[in-house]
């Protein structure tokens, strides 16, 4: 992709990773990540693209099945410290109580639980999912679970290649990981792949501000990419992100020529009037606030209208209108104008006795 | 290297504080760890480890026995959601003749409970619908015996814990009396080995003494 800045190419990266859906592994990294002292670019480079392919696996969790009979919360008196939560849960035949930590009290809240519903809680994730209640009221009806609130299941779930190779990697941090593991997993997944026990899910590594990166990066993903079949449909999905000034120069400098003719090149131009409005007024819905059509010429910036609402709030107006605008216009400064008040006062700030060419220089 | 049987060919044994301690790796690439009290020959601890599919190390199982007190707690401390401490707590602990069940923290009066067997399973139920739970006896199950016999089974309560009894059959207790004969005997020939190797290395020092 490549196009002026500020015209959408990050924002469509980021609507690709939303419409793919939490089960495509999606990765996004700036293209100065990949520099640093601590790892190799070679390595960070195929920790990002093992991150992009997702292997899905059935694997056997233990789950608690049952319905809510009670929760109980305390908080400590003077508001800090963790929460200590107390939940019962029962089935036909069985009634326990189970000590919660601090996120799994979080996530009942989330979904809600409340005493009649028939949850299930999965132990190695913590993840809480209801199945409906257990009584007569208006929603999904459903019995009371049988046995014992413990369970074994089979569940099917996404990991990324790199998460596999932590896991088995002696150390368990995130450093460098030896190529004889990768070697073993990438056989592992397979021989899984051919006994029909999992599937590969290729997923997007999409690099952004790719003026970054060096011939060296550029030389590596291609042998990579060829040589094993999974990585190769990952790599039809790649999306590389030109920040570069699409006018200024027709091939970016640093991408050798012959990758760059083999490449989809999407542009994206700098939007118009029309189309700031709109996305404008998206943005206002999008925040809750209300605004004149008036207003909506001034809101040049994205930023203002949550501030403009609140100045309109305080006048006890529904819609923003021009004023608010103005006055939040006056309470901010944008680049330009600091820049420029900068320079006005420049005499007034610290270290101004310094020579005025030394400051240039600065 | 991997036998028929349910183990691989070389458990490796060790004493130590009085117990028999025999590291095995089974076929299916398990991990199993069993003690047993060194005079007696009762067993103490049986533990089983496996790996899930991605690699990851599993948390020891403890099939008979319990684990320490402290490894537990440093567990229940790092999950997030776990049976408060007042809840019943299930643990093998057999004798030379039969396997036992106990179950702590449950109060309430014996008329309450109703244990049956149910094929290769042992069932435990309230009549207040407070507990519930199947229990199996891995022992059996790995020789395939599927009909458990009510008449082998009893049931005790005292001091807030239900005991189930259950008598092992004829195939178990033949079984395990090969098995203590082959551990002191492995015992032994590892025992004359090690005199062995320790005399040899005591002379291959000699040599090399004699060779300078």
């Amino acid at each position: 992709m490549a196009g002026a800045p500020g015209t959408g190419k990050t924002a469509i990266a980021m609507g690709m990773a939303q419409a793919l859906g939490p089960d495509v592994p999606f990765t996004m990294l700036a293209a100065s990540e990949i520099f640093s002292l601590e790892m190799s670019k070679t390595e960070a480079l195929t920790q990002a693209f093992r991150r992009s392919i997702g292997v899905r696996i059935k694997e056997e969790t233990e789950l608690i099945e049952g319905e809510v009979v009670e929760i109980q919360i305390d908080r400590s008196e003077a508001g800090v410290g963790a929460k200590v939560g107390k939940l019962t849960l029962k089935t036909t035949d069985m009634e326990t109580v189970y000590d919660l930590g601090q996120k799994m009290i979080e996530s009942l809240n989330k979904e809600k639980a409340s005493v009649g519903d028939v949850i299930t809680i999965d132990k190695a994730t913590g993840k809480i999912t209801k199945l409906g209640r257990h009584s007569l009221a208006l929603t999904r009806f459903v019995q009371c679970p049988e046995g014992e609130l413990q369970k074994r299941k089979e569940v099917v779930h996404t990991v990324s290649l790199h998460e596999i190779d932590v896991i088995n990697s002696r150390t368990q941090d995130t450093g460098e990981i030896k190529s004889e593991v990768r070697d073993q997993i990438n056989q592992k997944v397979a021989e899984w792949r051919e006994e029909g026990k999992s599937e590969i899910v290729p997923g997007v590594l999409f690099i952004d501000e790719v003026h970054m990166l060096d011939m060296e990066c550029f030389s590596f993903p291609q042998p990579r990419s060829s040589k094993t079949t999974w990585s190769s449909r990952h790599y039809g999905f790649q999306t590389v992100n030109h920040k570069h000034s699409w006018n200024k120069v027709p091939i970016p400098t640093r991408n050798p020529i012959d990758l760059l003719d083999r490449l989809l090149i999407i542009g994206t131009s700098p939007y118009s009037e029309a189309e700031i409005r709109q996305i404008l007024s998206i943005r206002c819905e999008e925040e809750d606030v209300e605004m004149t059509e008036d207003a909506l010429d001034f809101a040049y910036s994205i930023h203002l209208i949550t501030a403009a609402h609140l100045v309109a709030r305080k006048r006890k107006a529904g819609e923003v209108d021009v004023d608010d605008i103005r006055r939040v216009y006056s309470l901010f400064l944008d680049e330009k104008r600091s820049v420029q008040y900068l320079k006005e006062f420049q005499s007034q700030y610290m270290y101004s006795d310094a020579s005025e060419d030394k400051m240039e220089v600065v | 290297m991997i036998s028929s049987g349910q183990t691989s060919l070389t458990p490796t044994q060790v004493i130590r504080d009085g117990r028999r301690i025999i590291h095995a790796i089974l076929s299916d690439g398990t991990e199993q760890i069993e003690e047993f009290d060194a005079k007696t020959e009762v067993l103490l601890v049986r533990k089983l480890r496996k790996k899930s599919v991605l690699g990851k190390e599993g948390p020891w199982h403890y099939e008979v026995g319990e684990e320490p007190a402290k490894e537990a707690h440093a567990k229940k401390f790092m999950d997030e959601i776990s049976e408060a401490v007042g809840a019943p707590q299930v643990s093998r602990r057999d004798t030379l003749k039969a396997f036992v069940f106990r179950i702590r923290n449950l109060p309430y009066d014996t008329s309450v409970y109703n244990v049956t067997t149910e094929g290769s399973q042992i069932v435990v139920r309230t009549t207040n619908k407070k507990y519930f739970t199947r229990l199996s006896i891995t022992d059996l199950d790995r020789i395939n015996y599927k009909s458990l016999q009510q008449s082998s089974l009893s049931i005790e309560h005292q001091a807030e814990t239900l005991i189930i009894t259950y008598l092992k059959p004829a195939e178990i207790l033949e079984k395990e009396r090969k098995e203590r004969d082959e551990r002191k005997k492995q015992q032994q020939a590892e025992a004359t080995k090690s005199a062995a190797s320790s005399s040899e290395k005591v002379n291959k020092i000699n040599d090399e003494c004699k060779t300078q």
